[in-house]
């Protein structure tokens, strides 16, 4: 065998060059398996198994006493042909260490052609298979990560098309990662938005930036609305270039459903304190009108008797001296009438109770009294004020009214009322008409103005008490309701038509026959 | 021949004492005059008379507290209260203190003073507890 070997002496100098200078282990082994030589690459790979030359293969290399099951070489001695395996590189104490790649070649005798060893030739392959076991590790842990986030994971190339695609998306928009592949991101977006979120996507593409909680409306397959919020980051090869986008997709259409449910109940609050607010206002106006009534009353009352005691001696002193003067039907006719103005203060004062809500226990005292009359007698009290305003007064009066039996007072108080608001509606001038005439049963007195009018919204309250449309608080709101409560009192009507800008007509119906007989109880 | 039946008039207001004087003298009445309810006391003590028209408000002693005297001293004596307030409170304080027989609100006339003034001798009225 060594014999056989002469012909490598030749060249033996420039072959152990070479076969020191190779980096991978080489081994010669003849037929029996047994090391005839190896490189320096192998001596340090086994130093702890030195000296080699002379061992079997198996010994030396995995500490064995038998061949390896797997071991290209022991092939390549059975059928002469070259061989390649992956077997362990084994350490002291025959400890697995990592892997070798085993090529092995078959030599033979130049001259006969006859098998006599092999070339063991073997490289180091430990280092690569652990890259590719944390490769695959990496690629197991992404996969169990992708399948089992919540959020879609996906990756889009540079023209923003799914290169992968997460099976969350099945969960997200109702389709398979196979059926999103391929298609581009924005063919998800919802119509609408669907311009306007490409352009900001592509903004961001252009810029290579990183992006986070891009908020996006998406359409599911069965129709409906999906938010999504998006985060991503770019992949650029080792130039720079943008090769696409990887990320993740979280759905957030949940919360975005409950602020806009958050956001309508908020409104729906704010409105609801809006309108209590409104109301604990108008209470409050209410009550500052009824605070100002409860002032009048105790004022009212305090001049009430403060009248009524001088104004019982007027009247007293009046009878007595009516009796004086039974003979002087001149003088009569003075003291009735000086008797009817202490009646008028009377009834002033009586007003002013009734409207303070100070009733009385008594009754005002009704007397036979002439419509006409009571009607002139306002118009003189407010005659100054017509000229003042240049308003033109026209009065028509039927002659033929018998006398109604009723308190001048109360009456007073209603065509009062009727008659000061109508001037009142005339700052300008213009023309107040006023008209009693016999209707059936009854009289009726109308009080027509050109003034400023009532708006249709208005009209149906202005006999409801407290209601005043002056801003500036000097209505009390009452004066209306205290005329239609007067009116009713003597089981009469009281009509009201207005246009805004052309004026208003009040008309006042008192039956004659009711009011015979006294106050209703 | 008849005796006048005797009338007192308390009321801070002359005009109203005159005035009453004036109506109920002519049609047979005798007819005192007191200004406060101090002077309605004093009276009291040194005559009778069968009605007193009392005014309710009046400085000094007012006509809740001479009402009581005057009844602790004649308890026959009737009290017609004349008064222009409306205040009911102080009418029931009036009316528990003293205990009268009827009302007159200011102002009134010649015909319901007397009318007032009749009713009370006769005893027709209602008596106040009941009426309110």
């Amino acid at each position: 065998m060594v014999h056989d070997l002469k012909r490598f002496e030749e060249d033996e100098h420039f072959l152990s060059r070479i076969f020191a200078s190779i980096q991978d282990g080489i081994s010669i082994l003849d037929t029996d398996m047994r090391i005839v030589r190896v490189n320096e690459t192998m001596e340090r790979w086994y130093a702890h198994a030195q000296p080699l030359v002379g061992k079997k293969c198996y010994e030396a290399y995995h500490g064995r006493s038998r061949p390896c099951e797997v071991c290209p070489t022991k092939r390549t001695l059975e059928t002469g042909e070259g061989a390649n395996d992956v077997v362990p590189f084994t350490g002291p104490g025959g400890k697995a260490l990592g892997w070798i790649d085993l090529y092995s070649f078959p030599l033979r005798d130049p001259d006969t052609g006859a098998l006599i060893g092999v070339i063991e030739y073997v490289r180091d392959i430990t280092a690569r298979r652990r890259a590719e076991e944390a490769l695959r590790e990496s690629e197991k842990r992404f996969r169990d990560i992708a399948e089992s986030s919540v959020d879609w994971l996906w990756e889009v190339d540079a023209e923003g098309r799914y290169t992968y695609v997460s099976p969350v998306v099945m969960r997200v928009l109702g389709y398979s990662p196979d059926e999103v592949r391929g298609k581009f991101f924005y063919d998800f977006f919802h119509p609408d938005d669907r311009d306007r979120l490409k352009g900001e996507a592509f903004a961001a593409f252009t810029q290579r930036q990183r992006f986070r909680n891009f908020v996006n409306r998406n359409i599911h397959r069965d129709g409906r609305t999906v938010w999504l919020q998006t985060s991503g980051t770019p992949i650029l090869d080792p130039a720079g270039n943008l090769l696409g986008y990887r990320g993740a997709d979280t759905d957030i259409t949940d919360e975005i459903m409950t602020a806009a449910q958050l956001k309508v109940h908020s409104e729906n609050l704010e409105q609801l304190v809006a309108e209590r607010t409104k109301e604990i206002d108008n209470c409050r106006s209410d009550l500052f009108a009824q605070a100002k009534l409860a002032a009048m009353g105790r004022l009212g009352a305090g001049i009430a008797h403060q009248l009524n005691g001088p104004l019982g001696g007027g009247l007293l002193l009046i009878d007595a001296l009516a009796e004086e003067c039974k003979e002087s039907p001149k003088q009569l006719r003075m003291i009735a009438e000086a008797r009817r103005a202490l009646e008028q203060m009377h009834g002033i004062v009586e007003g002013m109770l009734s409207m303070a809500g100070v009733r009385r226990r008594g009754r005002p005292s009704r007397i036979r009294l002439g419509i006409n009359a009571l009607l002139d007698g306002i118009l003189g009290i407010l005659l100054l004020e017509c000229t003042k305003r240049g308003i033109v007064v026209e009065k028509d009066y039927a002659e033929e009214i018998p006398p109604l039996h009723a308190s001048v007072g109360e009456l007073d108080q209603v065509f009062m009322n009727l008659i000061n608001n109508a001037v009142d509606a005339m700052p300008d001038g213009g023309t107040l008409s006023i008209v009693s005439a016999l209707a059936g049963d009854g009289i009726q007195i109308r009080v027509a103005d050109t003034g400023v009018g009532i708006s249709h919204e208005h009209l149906d309250k202005i006999f409801e008490p407290f209601f005043t449309s002056r801003a500036d608080g000097r209505g009390t709101g009452l004066g209306l309701s205290i005329v239609h409560e007067i009116v009713e009192r003597y089981g009469g009507r009281i009509q009201v038509e207005s246009e805004v800008g052309k004026g208003t007509t009040f008309t006042v119906f008192l039956p004659l026959a009711g009011a015979v007989d006294g106050r209703p109880a | 021949m008849v005796i006048k039946k005797r009338i007192l008039v308390v009321d801070d207001e002359p005009s109203v004492c005159e005035g009453i004087e004036l109506v109920l003298t002519p049609v047979g009445f005798e007819v005192e005059k007191a200004l406060t309810g101090e002077e309605a006391v004093r009276i009291v003590e040194q005559k009778d008379f069968d009605v007193i028209l009392m005014d309710l408000i009046m400085p000094g002693m007012d006509g809740t507290e001479a009402c009581e005297r005057i009844k602790a001293i004649k308890p026959g004596t009737r009290v017609v209260a004349i008064s222009g307030s409306p205040s009911g409170q102080r009418l029931d304080r009036f009316l528990r203190a003293g205990g009268i027989e009827l009302y007159l609100y200011k102002p009134f006339g010649k015909q319901e003073l007397i009318d007032g003034v009749e009713k009370a001798l006769r005893g027709d009225y209602i008596r106040f507890r009941e009426d309110s």
